[in-house]
């Protein structure tokens, strides 16, 4: 369980791998990003319910989709945006992981990890402000 | 740095500079990486010569704002290029129909300023979306129905003006249609809507209205 309020982009990658178990994940990640606020996972793979389970076990706030992103935007990404970027982080489709990239543009985040799995093609990723920006979280 | 068409860096960045002070600085983009998230990401041109790109962005919060903006653009001779949310993606996007325009990027302008129930009419900012709309008759508990398109994100007044479809225009519409797509969904084009969101009475209603004869 993490009690400090920040992870390093190192050790969200090794989450990520860890639960991935058989997935090289590259580890060349530094700086420091904060916990992200939801963590999202695909439930359909397995793969994603690890990725859920290994963040929940971290003390991240995670939430489970089939694909479709519009609830959890909707219902949380989109209320807790309107007062400024919050980091999100996930293993989900690529197709998922499209729609929030760009909804996150709005508020001036970008994906700052993209690792494609092979061979599920699922993507592990981390939305969250530039680390210029970093201090406006 | 790309700049617009017969416009001159040094121009150019007086511009920018000039943009900067009416917006804020976050708000003129212009660094390559952040231009680039105006491109449409379906473009078929995407990564080919004649693709078209901005050369930058700048993102109004008001009317006035708008105005400022515009006498800036006319001084220097820089086209701009209008969007709303910018999302129409496949058709364009947020990316200019003439390249090296500056984008005039109206999403902070979501503010839904007025709605009567009454009239059945809605007056919104450009950069308000159909999720927007949506969550504030949801919010207000307004008794009013939107036309529903399949990217939520769009923007109502960007999908009007860009020809955008109405079920108002719809002339092949039947009641046990209406109430199909309202109820499933349309197989998954559309939400699904229980019978405490539009009640069995409100449905029939919209299914009369919308299959009226014109």
């Amino acid at each position: 369980m993490l009690h400090d309020c920040f992870v390093t982009r190192r050790q969200f990658v090794g989450a990520g791998a860890a639960a991935l178990a058989a997935t090289a994940v590259p580890a060349a990640l530094s700086p420091r990003v904060p916990i992200p606020y939801r963590a999202i996972f695909d439930e359909r793979f397995d793969a994603g319910r690890q990725f859920g389970a290994e963040a929940l076990g971290r003390g991240w706030v995670t939430r489970a989709i089939r694909g479709d992103v519009t609830h959890v935007w909707f219902h949380e990404l989109s209320l807790r945006w309107k007062r400024g970027a919050a980091p999100i982080a996930g293993l989900t489709t690529a197709s998922s992981l499209f729609v929030l990239e760009r909804l996150s543009w709005d508020v001036g985040m970008r994906v700052t990890v993209r690792e494609t799995l092979t061979p599920s093609e699922l993507v592990h990723w981390l939305i969250s402000l530039p680390s210029s920006r970093d201090h406006e979280v | 740095m790309r700049t617009p068409p017969g416009v001159s860096e040094a121009d150019f960045a007086k511009a920018l500079q000039q943009f900067a002070g009416v917006v804020g600085s976050q708000w003129v983009i212009s660094r390559d990486d952040e231009v680039a998230t105006y491109k449409d990401a379906y473009s078929p041109l995407w990564g080919e010569s004649d693709e078209k790109v901005a050369s930058a962005a700048v993102a109004p919060d008001s009317v006035e704002q708008i105005q400022k903006v515009l006498a800036i653009a006319n001084r220097f001779a820089i086209p701009l290029y209008t969007v709303s949310t910018g999302r129409n993606l496949a058709y364009g996007g947020s990316s200019p129909v003439y390249s090296g325009s500056v984008v005039l990027d109206l999403k902070r302008m979501n503010r839904v300023l007025e709605v009567s129930e009454e009239y059945a009419y809605a007056l919104v900012e450009p950069g308000v979306s159909y999720f927007d709309l949506y969550r504030h008759l949801r919010d207000k508990g307004l008794k009013l129905w939107i036309d529903v398109p399949d990217p939520g994100w769009g923007s109502p007044v960007g999908n009007s003006l860009d020809h955008g479809a109405l079920l108002e225009e719809r002339t092949d519409l039947t009641p046990e249609a209406v109430a199909a797509f309202v109820r499933h969904g349309g197989g998954g084009f559309m939400p699904a809507f229980r019978p405490t969101e539009v009640s069995d009475e409100d449905l029939k209603a919209l299914g009369a209205y919308l299959a009226r004869k014109r």
